[in-house]
């Protein structure tokens, strides 16, 4: 698709549909990560302070996906509610706090696409939505979780989860939404 | 009050349609008068525009969105002019098209959407259920439907709408022979009972025959109008037999022993077969007898509760590579089985199973086989359904497989493709390989010779109600005010790290939610990781937290002073008490009231929060997609690995599947109007006193610990 020409703004049906599917998926994968993380990321905790956080940026995908799939204002913010609305409903150690988390989230790639005018969808567009995402993120582990924190801690945790959302979440959510466009199920028919 | 429903006359003047972004038209040129209350068959080979054709009468055609139309297409109904003719539809997929949690909710969506009445709902949705004779409480989840009883939901869904044309597009091709008679039956009785127009799409003529006025036979050049009785078409179901095959000396392929299944508790009886060289076995019984259950279970996919398997011995034990070496397995969905990201990459991995020389001309003979060289560098998520078989057949039979277990091979393909089936699986047969067919298709059974092996009904375990856990106020709540009492908790409490502040917190949340009364086992296996969680968080902050007063112990990057221990008992504390009753409180909350909440509560733009209503059905559907996904990865040699390392991979395949379900579900939806106008609602979000009093107990969870660690801080 061509990046630069501007796309209908109004949402579809097919579209809210789409969008609503796609965030669903991710929030089964958040629900698989919710538990496989921990024995991968915490004891990685334990040894380096803060670089747990180097895991995390599974949790954007959600937001970042379901925006470079339907590539329309709001996307990134509703895909990552929505994905961690089910993974609430499906039962986590947060609770309704993973809403929370996923509305801040959300904000964070959805205002890396507002300023860029919703007309930049390509793979730079997706590392900054996913530094976006990612510092959103960091702000809120902190100042929730690690609230007591040393300034060593606070820098490679913060670095960790930008550099997880950037990596994970917007080159792994490019190539994911690369990947479904080349196997043709993205297209209306 | 009575109903009568009257059909709409359709006319059809040189009507086509392009697609935007294609050259050619998406089905030929039509020319046609159906008159209001007439049933007509449009008929026509796969791929020919049939169920485009299906989406522009039904409306659901954009111009702006998906393509051009030609000619013109009128639907006048008989009652006056002006009035809009309303178009009810269904589709083939009964997955797909279920919309909502339960049979009540599924109902009344499409009502909702056109601005019904609320008062009016129940009459309508009792009427429609009475119709397609699903007797069935409205609280009954979806999720517990057979394949026929979901079509039949869906046609009562279309019917309640009170359309005056239905069209069904293949709404049979899904089904066992159960579900398709009782959807035959519960047509057949809306015909008798009301002057609707209907066009039914199908591939299939033969179940038609008695139904139907008009027949449009259709192919990519041309469309032409005939009367039911003398349309030129083969109206039978009987597929070409086999030759007489070759007798081979019965050597055992494969042997089963007083074999016992079950996914995890056993299925009653035990099953004692063989299956020799070149012979055809088919595995059938009545929906749930557990068929698809022993399949598995013999291709080495689930653990025997019972009893052995030889040829090859204990097939659950060998890895995925030694598995896929001796046994195939098809699952009921191919889009399961396929590996690559195109037909001859998905090929080449079944081909890496082979030991033979060769493997270049091999692979270009399957090819050519299984008639995919056309489709060679497609991915198999384009492919349609015969199409997707015919690919899943050829990678599980590449490397010469001596055993080949099938699910349901011939569920969703036409009559062609069926041929095809009984064909190539007569050639395997004729080479030796040993085929077990689990079907419900009598056609195919005879037409392949198989030896039949029936499965006896098992008994229905009986609890089938969603059971929300958790004490009745909770169940009763509304889920915003849950939503708020776990914020403000959490609010309130990120603003200090105080060991006091957040201790008292976490006493008042316990006396508040009545000690452990609030607590049920699920809220408690829960609480399990919170309390990891919080531990390590502790630990972390322990170590790398603010030093201050004496240090205890140092090392390398780490260490713990006094200060820290404080911070890091403040932060398991903290964690603890915002978690805590974040997990318990929303125990119980359940996705559609949820949702109600959201949209009548909040005002949140309803289009939005009944579209993610409708997806998160599918996650249950997508769970089930995973885990036959996991097992059928292992019998093709892939599942080595460890999951971790699949997950990418995992993820994909699960998205392209999601993604497929999700066009057929926004098809489902539109056609019950969703997306127009402003809906009504059934179902009412309340707000009540109890509401303001969970609220309260948040803020107050709050104030009270900021008054007792201040009160604290003065005393000492």
């Amino acid at each position: 698709m061509n990046t630069a020409s501007p796309l209908p703004r109004r949402w579809s049906t097919r579209d809210i549909v789409t969008a609503s599917v796609v965030a669903v998926a991710m929030g089964l994968l958040f629900a698989v990560w919710n538990v496989a993380n921990a024995p991968i990321l915490d004891p990685l905790g334990a040894l380096v302070p803060g670089l747990s956080a180097v895991g995390h940026g599974v949790w954007l995908l959600g937001g970042l996906l379901t925006a470079l799939i339907i590539r329309k204002p709001g996307a990134a913010f509703y895909g990552e509610v929505v994905a961690a609305t089910v993974s609430a409903l499906i039962g986590n150690q947060w609770g309704v706090i993973t809403m929370l988390y996923g509305a801040v989230q959300g904000l964070g790639a959805e205002l890396i696409f507002a300023i860029l005018l919703y007309r930049s969808w390509g793979l730079v567009a997706a590392l900054l939505a996913g530094a976006g995402a990612g510092v959103a993120m960091a702000v809120l582990d902190l100042s929730l979780y690690y609230a007591g924190a040393d300034t060593l801690f606070t820098i490679v945790y913060a670095t960790a989860s930008v550099a997880s959302g950037v990596l994970i979440a917007g080159l792994g959510g490019f190539a994911l939404a690369r990947a479904l466009a080349r196997a043709g199920v993205l297209s209306r028919r | 009050m009575t109903l009568v429903t009257r059909g709409a006359e359709v006319e059809a003047e040189s009507f086509g349609f392009r697609y935007h972004g294609s050259e050619k038209p998406a089905f030929p040129e039509l020319n046609w008068k159906l008159p209001a209350g007439a049933s007509a068959l449009i008929v026509g080979p796969s791929g020919c525009g049939k169920s485009t054709l299906a989406r522009s009468l039904a409306g659901l055609l954009s111009t702006d969105e998906d393509g051009v139309f030609s000619g013109c297409l009128r639907l006048r109904s008989s009652q006056g002019r002006d009035e809009t003719v309303r178009v009810g539809m269904v589709l083939q997929q009964p997955d797909d098209q279920t919309i909502l949690h339960t049979v009540g909710d599924d109902l009344v969506f499409g009502l909702e959407n056109v601005g019904v009445a609320p008062q009016e709902m129940p009459q309508r949705m009792s009427q429609a259920l009475a119709q397609v004779g699903l007797d069935l409480p409205l609280d009954h989840p979806t999720s517990h439907l057979s394949g026929g009883q979901r079509q039949r939901l869906a046609l009562a869904g279309a019917l309640a709408m009170r359309p005056q044309l239905l069209v069904l597009d293949e709404p049979l091709q899904a089904l066992d022979s159960d579900g398709k008679r009782q959807v035959l039956d519960a047509i057949r009785a809306i015909r008798d009972s009301e002057p609707i127009t209907l066009v039914v799409i199908d591939h299939d003529p033969a179940q038609w025959r008695s139904l139907v006025e008009h027949v449009v036979m259709m192919d990519a050049e041309s469309a032409k109008v005939y009367p039911a009785d003398s349309a030129p078409l083969a109206w039978s179901d009987e597929l070409r037999p086999l030759g007489r095959r070759q007798e081979i000396e019965a050597e055992e392929r494969l042997h089963c022993h007083n074999l016992v299944v079950g996914r995890h508790t056993p299925l009653s009886g035990a099953h004692s077969f063989s299956v020799a060289w070149g012979e055809i076995v088919a595995i059938t019984g009545p929906n749930g007898s557990g068929k698809s259950t022993l399949a598995m279970t013999v291709a080495g996919l689930l653990t025997p509760l019972g009893g052995d398997i030889s040829i090859p011995p204990h097939p659950h034990e060998l890895t995925s590579r030694e598995l896929a070496r001796a046994v195939s397995f098809v699952p009921q969905n191919p889009a399961h089985h396929h590996i690559g990201d195109t037909v001859a990459e998905d090929l080449g991995r079944g081909l890496d199973l082979y030991d033979g020389s060769n493997a270049d001309e091999r692979l270009a003979l399957w090819l050519e086989r299984f008639g995919l060289r056309e489709l060679a560098n497609q991915h198999p998520a384009t492919l349609s359904g015969g199409e997707a078989r015919r690919l899943a057949l050829a990678s599980a039979t590449i490397a010469g497989q001596g055993l080949l277990v099938l699910d349901e091979p011939s569920q969703s393909l036409d009559r062609d493709s069926r041929q095809t089936l009984v064909d190539l699986l007569g050639e395997l047969a004729s080479e030796g390989v040993g085929i077990i067919v689990v079907t419900h298709d009598r056609a195919l059974i005879s037409a392949l010779g198989a030896r039949e092996y029936a499965l006896p009904p098992q008994v229905q375990p009986t609890d089938r109600s969603l059971s929300v856990p958790g004490p009745r106020w909770l169940i009763r709540a509304n889920p915003l005010a849950l939503l708020g009492a776990a914020t403000a908790v959490a609010a309130g409490l990120v603003a200090r790290v105080d060991v006091a502040e957040s201790l008292i917190a976490l006493l008042a949340i316990i006396v508040l939610l009545g000690g452990g009364r609030a607590l049920t086992k699920k809220s408690l296996l829960r609480l399990i990781p919170v309390s990891i969680a919080a531990m390590f968080a502790a630990l972390t902050i322990a170590l790398y937290g603010e030093q201050s007063g004496t240090i205890l112990w140092s090392w390398g990057l780490m260490t713990v002073s006094e200060g820290s221990l404080a911070l890091s008992l403040a932060t398991l504390l903290r964690i603890t008490a915002i978690a805590a009753p974040a997990v318990v409180l929303f125990q119980s909350v359940d996705a559609t009231r949820l949702a109600d909440a959201l949209s009548q509560g909040l005002r949140l733009p309803e289009r939005f929060v009944m579209g993610a209503l409708a997806a998160m059905r599918l996650v249950q559907v997508l769970g089930d997609d995973y885990r036959q996904l996991l097992m059928t990865r292992r019998s093709r040699g892939v599942a080595d690995q460890s999951r971790l390392r699949r997950l990418p991979r995992d993820v994909f395949t699960i998205l392209v599947i999601a993604l497929s379900r999700s066009r057929v579900l926004a098809t489902a939806m539109e056609a019950r109007g969703f997306g127009g106008g402003p809906r009504t609602h059934f179902r009412r979000s309340t707000w009540s006193a109890s509401d303001w009093l969970i609220l309260g107990a948040g803020c107050a969870v709050v104030a009270i610990s900021r008054a007792g660690s201040a009160v604290l801080a003065g005393v000492l």
